[in-house]
């Protein structure tokens, strides 16, 4: 969304955060924010539901809340690993913070330039070469024409995708798509990098490429908000872990508490 | 690492940027001034709706023709036959009172190949995209007016075709100011397109139906338009009707500037412009109303 063609809201009553002056700037901020998906066995569209509905007498859809009445804010700088139970609303957290989807209740604030790393490897057309792909991922993420042409070659290096470049996607194997779609990412300068649970594809040294590059981004100063099961990982990368149990927010605090109290609940 | 650098360097934005139900706004930093739309301009972190756009189109036209000998010439291809064979029955069998039928035809029929081939790749987008658009944040409209204007290069190519025929029919192209025009008319076409498409678009997420109806609509429509006959062979009410279907008000338009050296007079350009407006608001209202639901159900 090209944000100078926003509306420009009024400012809100009431602020819940407080700035403690050394303390890093707030870069993403949840306040109550909560997302309903209807339930698909309801089937809205059909048309003899269309026609219940028309004469009053379908039931409401019933709702589904996979995350509800969640608050937490993220710091520019850290590094915010998030786990959960399958279904606990990890990769809905990621959405909404990518605005991939619109929450339904509370509002979501960010700042600067967010770059998402979900479903890895999805995002490109068969028909398309690879260089058009990380055309139009780079421009959808952000990236300006001229700083599209000064990173082509980082990113085709960074993917080891020199000899592909111009071969539809569609022949690429799937590793190869990961790698790309990491590529990308990772070089669009975010402010914000989304990961959700990636570092699982792509063989054993381009996993530790994405640990290193992880890492020196973290170093920049670059904000990384992380999706993993992998208890390791997040440990050694992470300032901060979420827990997220049924939608809610259960836990919020630094690695090693959370962690092993998370693991000690999950058996 | 001198990138990390810089990257290191570069200040936040000094706004945020809200995520409600109600959708997204701009907001000042806490006990800060509402950004001006000067600041908001500076920020470099997003493309431009045209650099966006420019990339869309590209890749969307290249992709179409990849794995194909003859590629984008398919497209010169039918018009052309349609053109033979509509001549050779017309000229035979109904007499068309028309001077210069086969350049009519044409004109004809090179917009009306972009009415369909854009409104169909209009009203898929969505599905085509769901990957980009379930992972990105950019202004979405520019899907389906990318797809119009990524066939608005085959209607260029085509038009291409047209000026072929310049010298086998010297007497039917006109050379007047009113040539000057035909770019105008060309855009007004486009835009609406754009309307019919961002409506297509979205609603075909929510219904899959809609791709079906958009065929059928194009087949009833084609007839409805003066395409393949002048509007002038209709009886009387339809004809005051059917002249404020704004494409058949277009395309007439075109062929008159083209062929006759005449500009539209006033009641053609609200036959024109009227519905083509309406149709953009209504259009655009569809695609704000239904865009949030489009990003759940896609």
């Amino acid at each position: 969304m090209s944000e100078c063609a926003l509306p420009v809201s009024p400012p809100p009553a009431s602020l819940p955060v407080q700035t403690a002056p050394d303390a890093a700037p707030l870069i993403l901020r949840f306040e109550d924010v909560g997302k309903a998906f209807r339930r698909f066995e309801h089937k809205p569209f059909l048309l003899r539901n269309l026609l219940l509905r028309l004469t009053g007498r379908a039931q409401r859809p019933r709702e589904m809340w996979p995350l509800r009445h969640v608050s937490f804010v993220v710091r520019r700088g850290e590094t915010v690993g998030v786990v959960g139970p399958n279904g606990a609303g990890k990769s809905t957290l990621l959405r909404l913070v990518a605005g991939a989807c619109y929450p339904t209740e509370g509002r979501i604030s960010v700042r600067g330039r967010i770059a998402p790393l979900l479903a890895l490897g999805a995002g490109f057309q068969p028909d398309m070469t690879g260089r058009e792909c990380v055309e139009v991922n780079g421009t959808a993420l952000g990236l300006s024409a001229a700083e599209l042409r000064a990173r082509l070659g980082d990113i085709v290096a960074f993917a080891e995708l020199e000899d592909f470049l111009d071969m539809p996607v569609r022949y690429y194997s799937a590793g190869m798509l990961a790698r790309l779609g990491f590529a990308v990412a990772v070089h669009t300068d975010p402010d914000l990098l989304l990961i959700d649970e990636v570092l699982a594809v792509g063989d054993v040294a381009f996993q530790h490429k994405c640990i290193e590059r992880i890492h020196q981004l973290q170093r920049s100063g670059t904000t990384i908000l992380f999706v993993s099961h992998d208890a390791a990982t997040m440990r050694s990368l992470c300032d901060r872990v979420l827990w997220l149990r049924d939608g809610h927010l259960h836990r919020d605090g630094p690695p090693g508490p959370v962690l092993d109290e998370y693991l000690a609940a999950m058996g | 690492m001198a990138e990390a650098n810089r990257q290191g360097e570069r200040a936040l934005p000094n706004w945020w940027v809200h995520r409600t139900p109600e959708g997204i706004f701009i907001g000042p930093l806490d006990g800060q001034m509402t950004p001006g739309r000067a600041e908001l301009q500076r920020d470099r972190r997003v493309a431009t709706p045209l650099e966006i756009l420019r990339v869309l189109t590209r890749a969307d036209f290249r992709a179409r023709y990849r794995a194909q000998a003859l590629g984008v010439l398919w497209s010169l291809l039918y018009p052309l036959v349609m053109m033979g064979i509509l001549s050779l029955i017309f000229a035979r069998v109904f007499r068309p009172n028309v001077v210069h039928f086969p350049v009519f035809l044409l004109i004809g029929l090179i917009c009306w190949q972009w009415v369909t081939n854009s409104l169909s790749a209009a009203t898929q987008v969505f599905i085509q995209h769901a990957d980009i658009v379930k992972r990105t944040v950019f202004a979405r409209q520019l899907l389906p007016i990318s797809a119009v204007l990524s066939y608005a290069i085959n209607a260029g190519i085509e038009s291409l075709v047209l000026l072929a025929f310049v010298p086998f029919f010297p007497e039917a192209f006109r050379l007047s100011p009113a040539l000057l025009l035909v770019p105008a008319l060309l855009l007004v076409l486009g835009a609406l397109l754009c309307g019919l498409g961002m409506a297509t678009s979205v609603l075909n997420v929510l219904y899959r139906d809609v791709a079906y109806l958009v065929s059928t609509g194009l087949l009833l429509l084609h007839w409805l338009t003066p395409v393949i006959y002048p509007p002038e062979v209709l009886p009387e009410p339809y004809r005051s009707v059917l002249r404020w279907n704004p494409l058949g008000a277009i395309l007439t338009a075109l062929r008159r500037a083209i062929m006759l050296g005449e500009a539209p007079d006033l009641l053609a350009w609200a036959t024109i412009l009227l519905p083509t407006a309406a149709v953009c608001l209504v259009g655009g209202w569809i695609f704000r109303h239904y865009e949030h639901m489009v990003l759940d159900y896609v």
